[in-house]
């Protein structure tokens, strides 16, 4: 059994359940988009997930860390349809799992967080505008954003407290702090 | 985004965000048509529905404990009221501006990224729903395009705040988050491979 990994899981699983009850996203909304993912053909989804991917990759300063590590565009197509399918297979069991998933593949390929949460908001609008399911469109998102997020911040914490020796709650408090002189 | 260590001079700061979010509009095809559709949507209700949704999402958020922690005195309808008169009727560059300030106060109160990025889907998507049709989908690009700006200006505090206090580069610390996402993915491979 692994400790750390269930932890991680458990946690990332009550965050996505408050903020799908704050949403209130219920599984239709997840069904819908689902749906809309599915009644694609291959091509038809490297395409979409191509156009995404292009626009995000003209922004150099997003992807910045992405192109130094030299993985081209049809290597984050396929990366990228193989997360939306994980997202929206019948079978994907937790969803909050399923995009903390997603997220550590995005991060562990050195897109940005702030790049990941774009190109879902890309993917997710175009899905929506091609296919309908607009009006679960905005939940979803929010819903996506507010996991990739809060999963993101878990890991750096984590990776904090062992590099640095920086106690999470500590940091939280100086960032009230600064963010109080910043206003 | 470039500077990110650098919160010194706020005009700076205002101009890396100007130019953040001209990137982000460009590639999520945010136009002026879906700022000013939103702007619309907040100021056809009147006062009593503005307080009913700010009220109703903010109940909600305090039911959340794990996200919202011990922010919940500072919090009131009026203040959500405010600031989503700031960010509804305010317009590209001076918005992503507004946008981070309101991020920053946020932050100062308490509240967790996810909390705000959560806040302000809620509020948003509600808005979104009101106004219905194809309106849906002009707010639902601004709601993208005002997650990105927040969790960039998060990102811009929280990087200056850690390099003061812990002595570790947001790069160095880039490639450890990096590092320890591969390590999880592995095991995480192992783990759900194995049932």
């Amino acid at each position: 059994m692994d400790e750390e990994l269930y932890k991680n899981f458990s946690e990332i699983k009550r965050i996505g359940g408050e903020a799908a009850l704050v949403l209130g996203l219920d599984d239709d909304v997840f069904k819908d988009f689902a749906e809309a993912w599915a009644s694609l053909d291959l091509e038809e989804k490297r395409r979409l997930v191509g156009e995404a991917v292009s626009s995000l990759l003209e922004a150099p300063s997003v992807v910045v860390t992405l192109k130094r590590a030299g993985f081209s565009e049809e290597f984050l197509v396929e990366h990228f349809v193989e997360v939306l399918d994980a997202l929206c297979g019948e079978d994907s069991g937790d969803k909050v799992v399923k995009v903390f998933l997603g997220s550590l593949a995005a991060l562990s390929i050195s897109l940005e967080v702030s790049a990941m949460i774009l190109l879902i908001g890309v993917l997710v609008t175009l899905v929506a505008e091609r296919l309908g399911g607009a009006a679960g469109a905005a939940r979803l998102l929010g819903w996506c954003g507010c996991v990739m997020s809060e999963g993101y911040l878990m890991l750096r914490d984590t990776v904090l407290a062992r590099a640095g020796g920086v106690d999470p709650v500590l940091v939280k408090r100086f960032l009230e702090v600064y963010s109080g002189g910043c206003g | 985004m470039t500077g990110k260590n650098d919160l010194e001079n706020c005009e700076e700061v205002a101009e890396e965000l100007k130019k953040w979010e001209k990137t982000v509009r460009n590639i999520l095809g945010v136009s002026e048509e879906d700022f000013r559709i939103l702007g619309e949507a907040w100021t056809s209700l009147s006062e009593e529905e503005r307080k009913e949704i700010t009220g109703n999402v903010l109940e909600k958020l305090l039911g959340s404990p794990g996200l919202v922690g011990d922010s919940e005195r500072e919090f009131t309808p009026e203040l959500l009221a405010e600031m989503m008169e700031t960010i509804c009727c305010s317009e590209g560059g001076d918005m992503a501006v507004n946008v981070f300030l309101g991020s920053v106060r946020a932050v100062s109160m308490g509240l967790s990224l996810g909390a705000i990025l959560l806040l302000v889907s809620s509020l948003l998507s509600l808005l979104a729903e009101k106004a219905g049709g194809e309106k849906v989908l002009n707010i639902a690009r601004v709601l993208s395009w005002c997650q990105s700006v927040i969790v960039e200006s998060y990102l811009l505090v929280r990087n200056a705040v850690l390099s003061r206090a812990s002595g570790v580069s947001p790069k160095v610390l880039d490639n450890l988050v990096r590092a320890y996402s591969r390590d999880l993915l592995e095991r995480a491979a192992r783990v759900l491979g194995s049932g």
